[in-house]
């Protein structure tokens, strides 16, 4: 019986997640009063507060059930159904990566300096991005 | 003289920021913005840190 995952995370900023999500190719739907999960009928499946749909997974990948993200005090916590955690390899790191990126953006707005030059690398392994503000 | 310019280095582990040819309350403020992201942990904040126009902010906030 396939049961969601809790993962916890530092992701605490909702515009930086959302911006992240988006990145990301997908469009969260947000909810102030957490929402049900879809997933397999008949099972227990959690509530969250950004949701991307099943829909808009498995145009990407095979994953069959909605992934959830719900707020805590620390931070935004990661649901996601188990039999789909296999099917989308490097998507933690895909959504760290651009929840950085969003923040550091929104970060660089409140000081008042303006992007002028971003370039996506991979460094040993590891996706990078250098963003250029003057 | 040095080209005003902040480079942010970026992983899905956190962000380094590198703030090049600023001075005082502008290097200052952009310094304070970034560290607020998260959880500092190098952050070169020394009087001459601001005299030699250049900062270092190393803000992560893996899980």
């Amino acid at each position: 019986m396939s049961a969601y995952t809790k993962i916890k995370t530092k992701l605490n900023d909702q515009e930086s997640l959302v911006y992240s999500i988006k990145a990301m190719g997908y469009d969260p739907a947000i909810y102030e009063v957490a929402c049900k999960l879809a997933g397999f009928s008949g099972h227990k499946n959690p509530h969250a507060n950004i949701v991307i749909p099943r829909a808009q997974l498995q145009a990407k990948s095979a994953a069959y059930c909605d992934i959830g993200f719900q707020k805590q005090a620390n931070g935004f916590e990661l649901l996601v159904n188990d039999v789909d955690e296999h099917k989308m390899p490097g998507f933690l790191e895909d959504l760290n990566l651009n929840y950085n990126v969003g923040l550091a953006m929104k970060k660089a707005q409140l000081a008042g300096i303006k992007v002028t030059a971003r370039k996506d690398s991979v460094i040993k392994g590891k996706k990078h991005v250098q963003l250029v503000f003057a | 003289m040095a080209k005003k310019q902040v480079v942010v280095d970026i992983t899905s582990e956190g962000f380094t920021v590198n703030i090049n040819g600023m001075t005082g309350t502008g290097c200052e403020a952009i310094s304070k913005a970034f560290a607020s992201a998260g959880e500092v942990v190098e952050h070169k904040k020394k009087p001459e840190y601001f005299k030699n126009a250049k900062a270092l902010v190393n803000v992560t906030n893996s899980q």
